[in-house]
């Protein structure tokens, strides 16, 4: 079964349902990177930051039953682009500790200027991008 | 001996919107297989990565993962690389990891996983195999 996913203004909804819910993942990753990519915001941080926010949801969001929704919301603000990934599974309280390093909200954090979120009665991650020159100014190898 | 095998071929999907295809090339060198990942490396291909370093592992072979061919890679694609890297200390093998520069880099940096991985600039120069001084 393909997934249910759509556009609607700067929204995206992909819906999560195995085998093809990582195929949903990477477009709808796919989408909010495009569409920095024409508001001076840094491309590449947002594509991980995104990706990070979805992977979280698909391994953790509905570990059990037929699945669910996964949404993508981004909208431009004067000084930023705001990103939200929002699900309707079972909150941070209940997460499972499925696999992956620990860290997708630690590279989050790293990578967007501000970072909210809200995990009860499902998990909301609303990540706000500062718009710029896109340049990264995080630590680098030495 | 030395030879590339099919893998990459099977393993690139049709270029679609907001796709990229992803590829492994296998090189073998005496001791040591490099393996020459390209495309995206995230959740959706980590178990094929997974999947091609179990089994050079099984070869016994040290292990050179040339990363500069990938166009992105998140965190489930790093948990495949430090995950090979800790069995490949635990038994004794080495895995170099060659990142080059851009996104893989950059994750690198931001997780400082270069703490504990053996990361190298040029797979020819940095890292000959154990074996007679052959290069990977």
């Amino acid at each position: 079964m393909m997934p249910a996913y759509g556009m609607a203004g700067h929204s995206a909804v992909c819906r999560h349902e195995e085998p093809v819910a990582v195929t949903a993942h990477r477009a709808a990753r796919a989408r909010p990177p495009r569409f920095a990519a024409d508001h001076a915001v840094d491309h590449d941080g947002v594509a991980l930051a995104v990706s990070e926010a979805v992977t979280n949801a698909v391994v953790h969001a509905y570990p059990d039953g037929p699945g669910g929704q996964v949404r993508i919301h981004v909208s431009v603000e004067p000084l930023a682009l705001l990103v939200i990934v929002s699900d309707d599974g079972q909150g941070l309280a209940a997460r499972s500790r499925r696999g992956g390093l620990g860290v997708g909200l630690v590279l989050i954090a790293r990578l967007c200027s501000s970072l909210e979120i809200d995990g009860a009665g499902g998990t909301r991650v609303a990540m706000r991008f500062s718009r710029g020159d896109g340049a990264y100014a995080g630590p680098r190898l030495v | 001996v030395s030879g590339t095998d099919e893998a990459d071929a099977l393993l690139r999907g049709p270029p679609d919107e907001g796709y990229r295809g992803f590829g492994i090339t296998r090189t073998m060198v005496p001791g040591a297989l490099r393996l020459k990942l390209t495309g995206e490396l995230d959740l959706e291909n980590a178990p094929i990565a997974e999947h091609h370093i179990r089994r050079a592992e099984e070869e016994a072979l040290d292990l050179a993962l040339d990363l500069r061919g990938l166009t992105f890679m998140d965190a489930a694609g790093l948990g495949v690389v430090i995950g090979a890297d800790r069995r490949a200390r635990g038994a004794g093998r080495r895995v170099v990891v060659c990142v080059g520069s851009g996104c893989v880099r950059r994750l690198i940096e931001l997780t400082r996983a270069e703490r504990s991985l053996e990361i190298v600039d040029d797979l020819d120069r940095d890292a000959p195999s154990r074996n007679g001084g052959s290069l990977w």
